[in-house]
């Protein structure tokens, strides 16, 4: 049988890629560096109420005390004082996509997300750089008591108690260096409260673009599903190429209450200059469930392990992931699992894909504490190494501190194998096709956890990055 | 006296900080002083260079042992010789810091079983460190078998490092039934191709003893293999913690590495800490790992119920099982019998 | 003929799903009874609910042993008074040889040390009838045997734990013809020797072609549809399941 290989061309990013020129004089922009003014700016800029303008300050004060991670990628080449914190367009945030200022409504029409809306989404919201620039709700949900919008508004209105209630008490500025600098600096994102026994059928989205050169985003997602209500909520995110290095520090932080349930799905197919350093969590109250579906596509480096809390008895919660990664890219990425209510289950199941020299690590951490009697948690995680230039490395840890547990673990690295494509060529399929058919059915059971259009943008990356000019 | 806080057992890629796992401290206070075992069926002294044979538990633990003037006593096995059996039995006193360390060269084709039979007295205090270091040549095969059963207040500090060359294979079995507290840290690295390591470990703890593992089996050869089994049982309040790395070096193809943990949970405050890596910077290449762990499944439950055994007689059959399978792993029969009669006290029924 | 096993009204769900309905069966001692039905009509779940495997529960009705309610008791309990499934893949433990496990199985049925030396004597007895090398005793229970040589260790477990009550699901499935035959051997020696109660599980009749029957049930989507003689067996092996389905 022939040896050779496919030659997988690097992804058409084109799409990605495309950005308008924009002169500075459009933008307000804060000087580089971080200091206790650039925050104290932000606040005025941002009309911050008292407490929101100590935590960025305190915040602030965190992130100089705390060290960079010494495990994970290696990110000396980010340089924190280049880093342009703040891009804020001179647009305000519209609920009517015809005011959306042309080129950035240009950006978000080629890619795709009215036209999502359009067909399947009960609403949007779109982040260009550090501000919403639009968020639309459709007018049934909004009727059921359903909120969603952007962080600063709602932060002044009748859910601001709430809000201070909830911001990043899951993930304190304390937990790491980047969600100091998070706290500290935080800026745009969504706001979404399902009220109890609230079913929103039909998913929210909200797109991310980061379009400024040597900017950061920092982005703050706050989802409370109340008691018995669902909602499933997707997230896109994605920004051209520049020479500089950008940095997304974005924090996502989901409460899922009693009987309640929460899907949270994310594309990500940031540029390939990205340092993506974000953190993900969700707490789960009795009997609620969670549900992460991750796809990583893009980035530079990407840091990101959504951890899953479940305090309540009988809470569940599936992580199920794909990470791709190619040339110049050192994708880290995983999930944890914190049992602590009885009758928990946990469930990861993973697949990464490394070729032209990108990097994939998988990383997890499962804890079962001593009062999470008859927790189950099981892990399933494969890496598909697609020539000898690229790298997979494995690293799960588990922590289990109760006899009654059942925790199960399954890791496999390897390549295509010779006998699949074999197979598959004896019944007429070309070499490069069977390849392409078999990482994409390696890569399926998240695929198929998507909603369909975004199940078809995943295959469309995958089938790109393996077939290149053919496909 | 001198009070040395030291780090061992560091996992070759750290990972989230908060859960601790990444290595242990650990102090040792005041001078390792050597220790000698007794010895049965000893091979022929010889020298050899086993300056680029790395520690396992870390080479600063190594380096103060060298530092206290603890010498090395190094073996050499000829040319194609197949040795008998060498029995090192270390009955350990009540005293800190004993020191034995030894090294053996396997030339090419040559055969070496040892027994190391590491012991202390039921009440004896103190610590002891054995530092063991072996390299085999073309086609050279190493069987080695450890056990090691100390008393409630003693530690341990267990070392062994491999380096194995073209088609030489290692089988080791390692039973490890505590004390205070033992350090085990196992490295091999299969440089040359076709090279295989077996490793069977397994452990069985209780009351407050704790196992700090760390084991890490490198593939430069091409075709190299390795499977590692590890198997235990804890109870009472006892600790474990088992790292392990298979790491599958650029250009190590067709390389094989394969790593299985089972850990049989019989008590509610015991914490079991596992952490299976696998590194990877090769296509041509396979690496699996399992781990399941907990207490036993409803299947194996239900059919040991059938056959009339009651939830804790399950129990015990499983625990005791899993000792028996590391055991059964031991390729010598006469060792295994003096395992099971002498360690184990399990003398031969009457028939 | 005093009455054995009596199942009264029983009805058995699989994760909230629900299996047999109303099913009712009794059998007196020393009588060969047979389930047979279709796949997934329900047979192994009557298997597994009589033994109390807890993934199956019993919605309605009651499972009477030698007159005793025996319908919520524990597994281990069941099996100590002489009820015994054998099942189609039994469990593999590295670390206990096969013999030694039978003799734990036998100390804790009979309540009572076993000797070696009886015990080896019996055992070796058994694994004759079974046609099974002496060495399998040695062997780690059911690791690395074949299907045909578990199947054998389980019928010899059944030879040496006397059991009141074989329950036998599919143990002819995946066998050769010759397989077949040893493992009815040992299944007629249970039969004649021991005066054992069979319920035998298939939905094949190989199995049952060397053994006499006293009364053929036939089970069609959790239902008792039919009951006869043994020679409904062969009304079955000529005509297939398709008579009963078409009374639906």
């Amino acid at each position: 049988m022939a040896k050779e290989r496919t030659e997988v061309q690097d992804i058409d990013r084109s799409l990605y890629d495309f950005r308008y020129e924009e002169k500075d004089s459009d933008f307000y922009k804060i000087k580089e560096g971080l200091t206790a003014e650039i925050v104290e700016e932000i606040s005025d800029k941002k009309n911050d109420p008292q407490w929101m303008r100590d935590f960025r300050l305190k915040a602030l004060e965190v992130y100089h005390k705390t060290d960079i991670p010494n495990w994970g990628p290696d990110i000396s080449d980010l340089n924190m004082d280049n880093i342009v914190t703040y891009v804020k367009p001179k647009t305000k945030m519209s609920a009517d996509w015809e005011e959306v200022p042309e080129d950035i409504k240009n950006t978000f029409e080629k890619l795709g997300i009215p036209e999502a809306e359009r067909k399947s989404l009960a609403g949007v919201g779109a982040q260009y750089d550090s501000e919403l620039v639009y968020h639309n709700l459709q007018e049934e949900v909004a009727a059921k008591g359903v909120v969603y919008s952007d962080i600063e508004s709602a932060l002044h209105g009748p859910y601001g108690e709430m809000i201070e209630k909830h911001f990043m008490k899951l993930v304190p500025p304390t937990d790491h260096k980047f969600a100091a600098l998070h706290g500290a600096v935080w800026s745009g994102g969504s706001f979404v409260y399902v009220p109890k026994g609230v079913n929103v059928e039909i998913p929210l989205q909200s797109y991310f673009r980061l379009n400024a050169p040597g900017a950061g985003q920092f982005e703050h997602t706050l989802i409370i599903v109340d008691e018995g209500a669902e909602l499933h909520f997707i997230e896109g995110c994605s920004a051209p190429k520049y020479n500089v290095a950008n940095l997304h520090a974005g924090c996502v932080e989901l409460f899922v209450g009693k009987n309640a349930k929460l899907r949270y799905s994310t594309i990500e197919n940031w540029s390939k200059n990205m340092y993506n350093l974000n953190t993900k969590r969700a707490r789960v109250e009795e009997n609620g469930i969670m549900e992460w579906v991750s796809g990583s596509f893009g980035s530079h480096i990407s840091y990101l392990y959504p951890m899953t809390i479940l305090k309540g008895d009988n809470a569940r919660a599936e992580f199920t992931g794909v990470t791709f990664a190619g040339a110049g890219q050192n994708l880290d990425t995983g999930a944890k699992m914190v049992h602590i209510g009885k009758d928990t289950s946990s469930y990861i199941n993973t697949r990464s894909i490394s070729k032209s020299g990108g990097i994939s690590t998988y990383r997890s951490a499962v804890v079962i504490q001593n009062q999470a009697k008859n927790a189950k948690s099981a892990v399933s995680c494969q890496s598909l190494m697609l020539d000898d230039q690229s790298r997979s490395d494995t690293v799960p840890a588990i922590d289990v501190r109760t006899n009654q547990a059942d925790v199960g673990h399954e890791a496999k690295i390897g390549r295509i194998s010779d006998e699949a494509v074999f197979y598959l060529m004896s019944r007429g399929i070309p070499e490069e096709e069977a390849k392409s058919l078999i990482v994409s059915g390696f890569a399926d059971s998240v695929s198929k956890e998507l909603p369909l259009e975004y199940a078809v943008e995943m295959n469309n990356l995958i089938r790109l990055e393996m077939v290149g000019a053919i496909g | 006296m001198r009070t040395e806080e030291l780090i061992i057992n560091k996992m070759p890629v750290p990972t989230f900080r908060w859960l601790k796992m990444n290595e242990s401290k650990i102090k040792i206070e005041g001078a390792f002083q050597s220790f000698t075992p007794e010895i049965e069926e000893e091979a022929t002294r010889g020298e050899g260079d086993f300056s680029r044979v790395v520690s396992g538990l870390g080479e600063e633990l190594a380096g103060l042992a060298k530092e206290d003037g603890c010498e090395s006593t190094g073996y050499r096995i000829k040319k194609g010789e197949a040795k008998a059996p060498m029995i090192m039995h270390f009955l350990y006193e009540s005293k800190e810091n004993q020191h034995s360390s030894f090294c053996f060269y396997l030339e090419e084709g040559a055969k070496l079983t040892l027994f190391l039979h590491r012991e202390s007295e039921e009440k004896a205090e103190g610590s002891a460190y054995l530092q063991e270091k072996f390299i085999l040549e073309k086609n050279a095969e190493l069987n080695l078998i450890l056990v090691s059963k100390f008393g409630d207040a003693f530690q341990s500090y267990d070392d062994l490092s491999l380096q194995l060359q073209e088609s030489s294979k290692v089988k080791l079995s390692a039973i490890h039934l505590c004390g205070k507290s033992a350090h085990i840290g196992y490295r091999a690295d299969l440089l040359g191709n076709r090279s295989e390591a077996e490793m069977h470990l397994g452990y069985f703890l209780e009351k407050q003893e704790r196992a700090d593992y760390n084991l890490l089996v490198n593939h430069f050869g091409k075709k190299s293999e390795s499977h590692i089994y590890c198997d235990g049982v804890l109870r009472g309040e006892a600790f474990k913690i088992f790292r392990g790395t298979i790491d599958l070096k650029h250009g190590a193809k067709g390389a094989c590495g394969n790593e299985q943990e089972n850990v049989l949970l019989m008590d509610d405050n015991v914490v079991n800490q596992t952490i299976p890596v696998i590194l990877c910077d090769e296509d041509d290449v396979e690496g699996n790992h399992g781990a399941t762990i907990g207490r036993l499944d409803e299947d194996s439950v239900f059919y040991m119920q059938s056959r009339g055994m009651d939830l804790e007689s399950t129990y015990e059959l499983m625990a005791e099982a899993r000792m028996e399978n590391v055991i059964h792993s031991i390729s010598d029969k006469s060792i295994q019998a003096y395992i099971e009669e002498t360690i184990r006290g399990k003398g031969k029924e009457e028939e | 003929m005093a009455e054995l096993l009596k199942i009264k009204d029983l009805s058995v769900s699989v994760e909230e799903k629900g299996i047999l309905k109303n099913v009712n069966l009794s059998i007196n001692k020393g009588e060969t009874h047979v389930l047979m039905g279709p796949n997934g009509a329900g047979k192994s779940t009557l298997g597994n609910a009589l033994m109390g495997n807890p993934r199956y529960s019993i919605t309605n009705g009651q499972i009477l042993f030698d007159g005793e309610d025996i319908t919520h008791e524990a597994v281990d309990k069941r099996a100590k008074r002489g009820i015994f499934l054998s099942f189609q893949n039994p469990l593999e433990v590295p670390g206990v040889s096969l013999g030694n496990f039978i003799r734990s199985a036998m100390e804790q049925r009979f309540g009572k040390r076993i000797r070696l030396w009886d015990f080896r004597k019996e055992l070796k007895k058994s694994m004759d009838i079974l046609g099974m090398d002496h060495s399998y005793a040695e062997r780690d229970l059911n690791v690395g045997f074949s299907g045909g040589e578990k199947k054998k260790a389980e019928i010899l477990q059944l030879l040496m734990l006397k059991p009141g009550l074989a329950i036998l699901d599919e143990t002819d499935s995946g066998l050769d013809v010759d397989a077949v035959r040893t493992v009815s051997e040992g299944i007629k020696e249970y039969q004649k020797n021991m005066e054992g109660s069979l319920l035998i599980i298939t939905h094949s009749t190989r199995i049952l072609e060397s053994l006499t029957v006293d009364k053929t049930h036939v089970v069609i989507n959790g239902v008792m549809k039919a009951e006869g003689d043994g020679s409904l067996v062969d009304k079955i092996n000529n005509e297939g399941f398709e008579s009963f389905l078409e009374k639906e």
